[in-house]
C-alpha cells in the first residue's frame, strides 16, 4: 500500500502532539508500517518539537507543514517552516550518553531529540529552501 | 495537567494521570516535581502506569529532577510500559533511572 499525507498545523507542541497521534494511528494500521509506527511517532515528534520550541520559540502564530509519504519500500517524512530555523550547533551536538550509575550529576537535560532521529532514521537532511527550513528523513520498511 | 501526590511513610508517590509526557505537559511536569522537592519531598515515586509515550522533552524534565536531587533523594518509578522502556534503552537513560516492576517492588526499597 502507497500513501501520501499531509498536514498544515500551527507550529505548537500541541500541534506536534496532533500529527504525532494522527500519523501514529495511521501507521498502526498499514501492515508493513505497523511495527515501527511507535518509533516513527517519536521521530516524527521530536523534528516537530525542535520546530516549535527552537524555531518558532513558542510563537504561535508559525505554520508547520508535514508530509508523510510511503512508496511501499520506505517512508519519507518532510517537515518545513519558516521559524529561525535550527542551531548549528543544536545539529552537531554530542550527545553524551549516561553511563551506569551516572546518578546525581550532570546529565545533560536537552540534546536528546537528535539523537533519537539519528538512532530511528536511516536518513536525515536539514536544508533552507527559499524561506523555508526543511527537515526530510527516511526510513527503509523491510 | 494533574498532579496527583499521595504521601507515603518514607516518600511521595506522583500518579501521573496523562497517556503521553510531551512537549504539551512537559513543563508542568518539571514545575510540578520541582515544588515537591522544594516542599521537601526528596524521595519521590511516579507510577507511570498511564504512560505510554514519552519523548525527549518529558525525558528531559525526569532528568532535570534528578540532577536536582542530586545526592539528597532519589526518584524512581514503576508501572513503566514496553513502549517507554523503549526509550529508556535507546536514550540509555536505564542506567541512571531507578525502575521497578511494581509499586510494591519500589516501596519497598524503604524497609
Amino acid at each position: 500500500m502507497k500513501f501520501k499525507v499531509q498536514y498544515a498545523i500551527p507550529g505548537t507542541p500541541l500541534g506536534s502532539r496532533a500529527v504525532a497521534m494522527s500519523l501514529h494511528a495511521l501507521l498502526g494500521n498499514i501492515a508493513p508500517l505497523s511495527e515501527h509506527a511507535s518509533r516513527l511517532e517519536l521521530a516524527i515528534t521530536e523534528v516537530m518539537n525542535n520546530v516549535a520550541i527552537h524555531s518558532y520559540s513558542n510563537d504561535q502564530d508559525g505554520e508547520m507543514l508535514v508530509q508523510a509519504e510511503f512508496d511501499g519500500k520506505a517512508i519519507k517524512i518532510t517537515i518545513r517552516d519558516r521559524g529561525t530555523g535550527p542551531k548549528l550547533e543544536e545539529i552537531v551536538e554530542k550527545f553524551n550518553l549516561p553511563k551506569a550509575g551516572q546518578k546525581n550529576s550532570n546529565l545533560p537535560q536537552s540534546g536528546r531529540g537528535l539523537f533519537i532521529i539519528s538512532q530511528i532514521m536511516d536518513n536525515v537532511e536539514y536544508d533552507k529552501v527559499g524561506e523555508e527550513n526543511q527537515v526530510q528523513m527516511t526510513k527503509e520498511i523491510t | 495537567m494533574q498532579c496527583n501526590q499521595e504521601k507515603q511513610e518514607h516518600c511521595v508517590v506522583l500518579r501521573i494521570e496523562e497517556n503521553r509526557l510531551d512537549a504539551v505537559v512537559s513543563q508542568d511536569l518539571k514545575e510540578c516535581l520541582l515544588t515537591m522537592i522544594k516542599n521537601g519531598d526528596t524521595d519521590i515515586g511516579i507510577d507511570m502506569s498511564p504512560v505510554d509515550f514519552v519523548d525527549s522533552t518529558g525525558l528531559g524534565v525526569l532528568v532535570s529532577v534528578l540532577n536536582s536531587l542530586g545526592q539528597n533523594g532519589s526518584l524512581f518509578f514503576w508501572g513503566v510500559s514496553s513502549s517507554v522502556k523503549s526509550m529508556f534503552e535507546l536514550t540509555q537513560l536505564y542506567k541512571v533511572f531507578e525502575i521497578y516492576e511494581t509499586e510494591e517492588d519500589a516501596l519497598a526499597k524503604f524497609k
